[in-house]
């Protein structure tokens, strides 16, 4: 019927060196044993290092922090993307180009300023997506699971008027007051946490359709009671005036969220998904509702066709929602019947209809689902839903003007995620370790623990990865195939996220107000202050 | 810790997933074009947990629980309702494989998509999906080649628990008393199985993850 594919029982052998690491053994490792040269060798010279020492220097100098006004911010996001997810992209990304991997830089390591942002919230040490975001969002740090609320705001609180009474405004939301526009975009559920904390004042980020607010919370009616607060979709559509006014593109996932599960006893049938329905026990069609709330401008597309064929130059609002709830894995994308648009797809339509506002705009972009592949232990899909964030901050870096258009990537949080043991240049970043050997010319060989067996360089503190019984023998298991889990210390059906600081990467004006070690909060105030709000 | 009960509905509820993990060929030495086309149908079976069992199978005759299962066979549906679970297994018209948890306590479905599946290390055969996941390698299998079902098996759990399951009746159309899958959760609060990550508190994923550990999906559920 079905099985898991355990790496352990896997019957596929591979090659010494995987796919990806063949050009390596060719290049680098093919020095013949007589000649007592080094086995793995980098491709750099000895006066390479100093030159681009002096270069790194040089440019250095000439950096100017530009105190400018930004016209534009973009916020990137990489969900649950820790320091240890961007060093691994890097090296996957440079090996997939043919390269050791290890000098390679992801888009936004070319920013010139970065810091450190501290993660906690003000009741979690290691923290969810929710108050990172609201942190990031409002310049508050805030409670476990809630959105761009403040932290006196009581857990549970399904009351309007007490979650209206703790609302913080967010950056969104301060640049369309002043006449900006604004766009979100996600490989997530546009309800999702970390997208709905720009737009939506919640006590409790899970109530993402009206269906999902308990019957009571805290022992008073929710659902469907006068007076309870709007559930996160119904919060998109019924957004301020001038929020309405402004937020020209939502791209991503979690169609079911707007669609009603029945409407005149008929089930709100999926486009897509004939068997799937609406998650509205409302009844409403918040889909139809964007389009006859938003102008004879507004636009609703969901599969990639649709996005493709959509005119801008005529288009004033765009909605995208691409699947019933998260967007499909980049990995995965490609075998998506109906088709949908990559991240850096769907951030270059974004520009194409923000750019058209001479005020200027507000942009979020989020990379959803470096996290979900991270709670799964599965770290080459996180590692290609990272490349493809570094490829649509590329498109940003590469269409937008450094004088204007502040330019802010991040995390909301890290991951137990780990690169460990001495392996050697070059190695394939998902395969064994193999360190460089202790005497050159001799080949290489897997490195072995206290019991003889061969570990891969990534793993993970906990999660789904924990093998019971042991440690499996890999030395067959194809480490770098796609649905691997690498092995987890401590067994947990998911795993976690890390509690370690994320990196922040900056260019544009006063992008150079980024430096040093930061509160997370802080982010908000870095780009309100590029502002000028 | 879990109680004595709490593990008798484990030892049932992974029965499916046991089967389905081991039949990789129709059993019983009978082809495909033997045993028939997969017709769509309903179909009851009675799943009984035998006290005083060993790795054998070969002695209690004690019935400590017995449950009775529904399982339903479309085109591109097959589901099994297990009383307090439901799967709800999907096809769609690109070969997509899909999965519905159905947690009737807790009044939530769990939408495990094709991604989601792959994402976890699951294989999914439609084939032996649509054919109850039966009872290859077991002890005493009775194949009804015109249903395409096993008709009677026994399976052996954790090798202590012995669990019988026998069909009692088919029928083409199910009746309306019949509990059949996806019937009775139209109401229910949905999760995506990829946020499981961010919602450990939840007691529909606790219940949801321990199904998949004891399906040998994940290696360990959260135990707050």
């Amino acid at each position: 019927m079905f099985s898991r594919r355990r790496p352990s029982f896997a019957n596929r052998p591979i090659a010494a060196c995987s796919a990806m690491a063949v050009v390596c053994c060719s290049v680098w490792w093919a020095a013949p044993l007589q000649a007592a040269q080094p086995v793995v060798k980098g491709p750099e010279s000895v006066a390479d290092w100093d030159r681009a020492g002096q270069g790194f220097i040089e440019a250095g100098k000439r950096l100017s922090p530009n105190a400018a006004r930004a016209k534009n911010v973009i916020l990137f996001v990489g969900d649950g993307m820790g320091i240890s997810t961007v060093t691994a992209a890097r090296i996957l990304e440079g090996q997939l180009a043919g390269r050791p991997g290890e000098e390679n830089r992801l888009s936004f390591e070319n920013m010139p300023y970065v810091a450190l942002s501290k993660t906690y919230s003000w009741d979690q040490q290691t923290s969810d997506s929710a108050p990172t975001m609201t942190a990031m969002a409002t310049g508050h740090k805030a409670r476990e699971g809630m959105l761009s609320v403040d932290h006196l705001t009581p857990r549970g609180e399904c009351s309007a008027s007490v979650n209206r009474d703790h609302a913080l405004k967010t950056i969104l939301e301060y640049a369309a007051e002043s006449g900006k526009s604004t766009g979100i975009v996600t490989t997530a559920r546009l309800t999702h946490a970390t997208p709905a904390a720009l737009y939506a004042h919640i006590a409790f980020r899970d109530w993402e359709a009206d269906s999902n607010l308990p019957e009571l919370s805290n022992g008073e009616p929710c659902r469907g009671a006068e007076g309870s607060v709007k559930d996160i979709a119904r919060q998109l559509i019924e957004v301020s005036p001038a929020v309405r006014l402004s937020l020209k593109v939502a791209l991503g996932g979690g169609r079911m969220n707007f669609m009603p599960a029945s409407r005149d006893g008929v089930d709100g049938v999926d486009d897509e998904y004939p068997k799937g329905k609406g998650r509205r026990a409302d009844g409403r069609d918040l889909i139809a509702e964007w389009l006859t709330t938003r102008g004879a401008g507004a636009a609703y597309v969901w599969n990639r066709q649709q996005f493709e064929a959509l005119d801008t130059a005529r288009t004033t609002h765009l909605l995208g929602l691409f699947e019933p709830s998260h967007m499909q894995y980049e990995a995965d994308r490609a075998k998506d019947g109906a088709g949908e648009p990559s991240l850096s797809e769907m951030t270059a339509k974004s520009l194409q209809l923000l750019q058209k506002d001479r005020k200027g705009y507000f942009l979020h972009v989020e990379a959803g689902r470096i996290d979900h592949a991270h709670h799964a232990g599965n770290a080459k899909r996180a590692l290609i839903e990272t490349i493809e964030f570094a490829r649509a901050v590329r498109y940003a870096m590469d269409h937008t003007d450094p004088k204007d258009t502040l330019i802010i990537v991040t995390a909301d949080h890290s991951h137990t995620f780990t690169i460990a043991g001495y392996p050697s240049r070059g190695n394939d970043i998902l395969g064994l370790v193999r360190e460089v050997p202790a005497t050159d010319g001799a080949p290489l060989a897997p490195s072995k623990d206290a019991n003889g067996l061969p570990f891969t360089t990534l793993g993970y503190a906990n999660g789904p990865g924990h093998r019971g019984a042991g440690r499996p023998d890999l030395t067959r298991v194809d480490t770098a195939g796609l649905d691997f889990l690498q092995e987890a210390a401590v067994p947990l059906g998911s795993e976690t996220h890390g509690g370690e600081d994320v990196a922040i990467y900056a260019r544009g004006p006063r992008a150079h107000l980024v430096r040093g070690s930061m509160e997370q909060n802080w982010i908000f105030h870095v780009m309100r202050d590029a502002f000028g709000f | 810790m879990r109680s004595a009960s709490e593990r008798l509905r484990g030892a049932i509820a992974a029965v499916a997933f046991a089967c389905g993990g081991v039949l990789a060929q129709t059993p019983m030495g009978v082809t495909e074009a033997e045993a028939g086309t997969d017709a769509p149908l309903a179909a009851r079976y009675r799943v009984a947990v035998i006290a005083g069992s060993n790795a054998s199978g070969s002695t209690g005759t004690s019935v400590v629980r017995q449950q009775e299962w529904v399982f339903w066979r479309q085109a591109d549906t097959v589901a099994i309702n297990k009383g307090g679970t439901e799967e709800i297994w999907q096809r769609d018209a690109h070969g997509r494989i899909s999965l519905q948890r159905v947690l009737h306590a807790q009044r939530t479905v769990v939408d495990y998509s094709a991604g989601e599946l792959a994402t976890l290390g699951i294989e999914v055969d439609w084939s032996e999906l649509c054919r109850f996941g039966s009872a290859a390698g077991t002890a005493g299998v009775e194949w009804d080649s015109q249903l395409n079902l096993p008709a009677r098996f026994t399976q052996v759990i954790n090798g202590r628990t012995l669990v019988r399951f026998d069909l009692l009746e088919s029928r083409a159309g199910a009746p309306a008393n019949w509990n059949l899958p996806g019937h009775r959760s139209a109401g229910y609060a949905h999760l995506d199985a990829a946020d499981f990550g961010d919602m450990a508190y939840d007691p529909a994923v606790k219940v949801a993850e321990s199904l998949d550990v004891q399906a040998g999906w994940r290696q360990a559920a959260h135990r707050h």
